[in-house]
C-alpha cells in the first residue's frame, strides 16, 4: 500500500528518462523500493539496465535532483542494487507498448 | 552501492580529438586505396604503398579511435576517476605527428624518417597506455572487460615496439633474421592481440549494451579469453623461434576462440530485447561475419602453405590480400564504425546533457544521430568492402577501382554523419519525454 508521499515520488520519478531506451525508469522497472526514512528523507532503491551502464550515473543524479525538487523533501539517496539483476519482465505493459515488445 | 558518481565522468574533449582525428585517417586510408590502387594491393614487404595503407589504418584510424573510445570506457569499468587527461592529450601530440612521419618515410623510403616516426608513435602509445595498466591489473581479477583490455594494451606496446625495431633494422641493418620473424608477429601482435582481444573484450560489454539484451550469455567469456591468449602466447613464441607446429597450435587455439566468441556474439544478439538492429549495431554484426569470412580465407591459405600445395604464386599472393582486406577493413573497420556510431552520441549527450537528464526538452541519444545516413554510409562501405576484396581475389583492377571508390564514398559519409553528432543542434528533432505510448527512434 503507498503512502501519498510515495505516490509523489513515483509520479515524480515518471519525468526521468533512460536517455537509451528514451523510457521513464518507473515504466521500464528500475525502481525497486521507494521508503521515506525520516521525515523529509526518501530512500530510493534502484538497479540500471545493466552494469557499468555509462549513463548510470546521469540517471541517478536526475533522480536526486527531481526528487529534492519536490516539496517536503530535503535528501533524497539513490542505492543501486544489481540483485535482482533488471529484466524485460519488470517493463510495464505501457512501456512493452512504446518499445515494441508486445 | 556501485560508484555512479557523475564527477569520474572523463570529459568529451580528449576522446573527440582522437575518435575525430581517427575518422580522418580513415578517409585518407580509402582515398590512397583509390588513388594507388595497384601499387596497394601487393605484398607489404618493402611495398611502400602497402606499408603507408597499413598503418594510416592500423594506427591512425584503429587505434586512434579505439584510444580515445577507451578514454572514455576505462573509468567506467574502473568506476574510478583516472588522472589520464594530461597524458591522453602529451600522448596524441607524439602519435599524430609520429604517424605522418612514418608514413612520409614509407612513401618516400627513408628508413631513418620511418625510424623516428615510429619512436614517436611507440611513446604516444606507452604515455597514453601506461597510466591504465595498474588500475586495470587491480580490476582485472573480477572484470573480465578490464582483464582483456589490460592484455590488449600490453599486446599495442608489444606492436608498436616490435615497429620500432624493424624501422631500425630498415636504416641500420644490424639484424638479418629480425626481418624473418619480426615482421609476421609484428602482424599478428597488431592484427589479433591488439584489435581482435580489444574487439572481443569489449564487445562483451557493448554488444549486450547497446542491444539491450537479456541475461548476457557470456559464460564462454573466461574460456574465450584463455583460449585466445594462450594461442597468440604461443604463436608469437614459437613463431619467434621459427617452430611451425607451435605456430599452427598456437592459431588453432586462436581460432578456437574465436568461434566460440562468434557462437556467444550470435546467443546475445538472438537475446537481445527489441529485434530491430540499429544501423550500428548492423556494421558490427556484419563485422562478425566478416572475421568468419577472413578467418575461413586465411585458414585455408595457411593450410595450403603449410601442405606445400604447388599453384600460381599471383593467384595466392592476391588471396593473401584479400584475407588481409578482409580482416582489416571487414572486421576491424565494420566493427569500429558500428560501435563508434552508438559511441559518439553517447559521448556527446553525456558531456552536452548529463547534468539535464530528466530536463524537459533533453533528446535521447538517438536522437543526436541520423540513422538514415548512418544506414546510407554503412551500406556503401559494406558493398565497397565486399566488392573490392572480390575485385582483388579475382585480379580484376577496373572493379578494383570501382569498389575503392563506393568504399571511399561510404567512409566518407559515414565520417561526415558521425561528425555532425558534435555540431551545437541535435541532428534531429528531440522526440521529447517519453513515459509511455510514443515511438522509440532506435532498436
Amino acid at each position: 500500500m503507498m503512502t501519498p508521499r510515495t505516490e509523489m515520488v513515483y509520479e515524480a520519478l515518471r519525468s526521468v528518462v533512460d536517455p537509451e531506451l528514451h523510457l521513464n525508469i518507473v515504466d521500464l522497472g528500475l525502481v525497486y523500493d521507494v521508503a521515506e526514512t525520516e521525515p523529509g528523507r526518501v530512500r530510493i532503491t534502484m538497479t540500471l539496465t545493466t552494469p557499468g551502464c555509462p549513463v548510470g550515473a546521469a540517471i541517478v543524479a536526475a533522480v536526486r535532483r527531481v526528487l529534492e525538487s519536490l516539496p517536503g523533501i530535503e535528501e533524497a539517496r539513490v542505492e543501486l542494487t544489481f540483485d535482482p539483476p533488471w529484466s524485460v519482465e519488470r517493463i510495464s505493459p505501457e512501456g512493452r507498448r512504446y518499445l515494441r515488445l508486445v | 552501492m556501485m560508484n555512479v558518481d557523475l564527477r569520474s565522468r572523463p570529459g568529451a574533449a580528449v576522446p573527440s580529438l582522437y575518435i575525430q582525428t581517427g575518422l580522418l585517417f580513415l578517409c585518407g586510408a580509402c582515398a590512397l586505396i583509390v588513388l594507388q590502387a595497384p601499387a596497394v594491393m601487393l605484398m607489404p614487404r618493402h611495398n611502400p604503398a602497402t606499408l603507408v595503407l597499413t598503418h594510416l589504418f592500423a594506427l591512425g584510424f584503429g587505434t586512434l579511435i579505439t584510444f580515445g573510445a577507451l578514454f572514455q570506457m576505462i573509468p567506467v569499468i574502473l568506476g574510478e576517476r583516472l588522472a589520464a587527461e594530461h597524458p591522453a592529450r602529451v600522448a596524441y601530440a607524439h602519435f599524430v605527428p609520429g604517424l605522418l612521419l612514418q608514413v612520409m618515410g614509407f612513401a618516400t623510403w627513408t628508413p631513418w624518417l620511418i625510424a623516428a616516426g615510429g619512436s614517436l608513435v611507440a611513446a604516444g602509445t606507452l604515455i597514453f597506455t601506461v597510466p591504465y595498466l595498474k588500475p586495470l591489473a587491480r580490476k582485472a581479477r573480477t572484470d573480465h572487460t578490464a582483464l582483456f583490455i589490460l592484455a590488449s594494451l600490453l599486446y599495442v606496446a608489444l606492436t608498436v615496439l616490435l615497429g620500432v625495431a624493424l624501422a631500425v633494422q630498415l636504416h641500420t641493418v644490424w639484424s638479418g633474421r629480425l626481418f624473418t620473424w619480426g615482421l609476421p608477429l609484428h602482424m599478428l601482435a597488431g592484427g589479433l592481440g591488439w584489435f581482435t582481444g580489444i574487439i572481443i573484450g569489449v564487445s562483451y560489454k557493448l554488444f549486450p549494451m547497446f542491444t539491450t539484451t537479456q541475461r548476457v550469455p557470456d559464460r564462454n567469456v573466461y574460456r574465450v579469453f584463455l583460449l585466445f591468449q594462450s594461442g597468440l602466447f604461443l604463436a608469437l613464441a614459437t613463431g619467434a623461434l621459427g617452430w611451425r607446429g607451435g605456430l599452427t597450435a598456437g592459431l588453432l587455439l586462436v581460432t578456437a576462440s574465436l568461434l566460440l566468441y562468434v557462437l556467444d556474439v550470435r546467443r546475445m544478439l538472438k537475446a537481445r530485447l527489441r529485434r530491430r538492429l540499429s544501423p550500428g549495431m548492423q556494421q558490427s554484426a556484419l563485422a562478425v561475419l566478416h572475421l568468419v569470412g577472413a578467418a575461413l580465407l586465411a585458414g585455408v591459405l595457411v593450410a595450403a602453405g603449410l601442405a606445400g600445395s604447388a599453384g600460381p604464386q599471383a593467384v595466392w599472393q592476391r588471396l593473401g590480400i584479400a584475407a588481409g582486406l578482409w580482416f582489416a577493413f571487414g572486421w576491424i573497420g565494420s566493427m569500429v564504425l558500428g560501435m563508434l556510431s552508438k559511441i559518439v552520441p553517447m559521448l556527446v549527450w553525456l558531456d552536452r546533457y548529463a547534468d539535464r537528464a530528466g530536463d524537459p526538452g533533453v533528446p535521447a541519444i538517438a536522437d543526436l544521430v541520423d540513422d538514415r545516413a548512418l544506414r546510407l554510409g554503412g551500406a556503401a562501405y559494406q558493398a565497397g568492402c565486399i566488392g573490392l576484396l572480390c575485385a582483388v581475389a579475382a585480379g580484376y583492377r577496373p572493379l578494383t577501382l570501382a569498389a575503392a571508390a563506393v568504399l571511399l564514398f561510404g567512409a566518407a559519409y559515414l565520417t561526415a554523419t558521425v561528425f555532425q553528432v558534435w555540431h551545437p543542434a541535435p541532428a534531429a528533432t528531440p522526440s521529447g519525454h517519453a513515459a509511455a505510448g510514443g515511438a522509440p527512434k532506435t532498436e
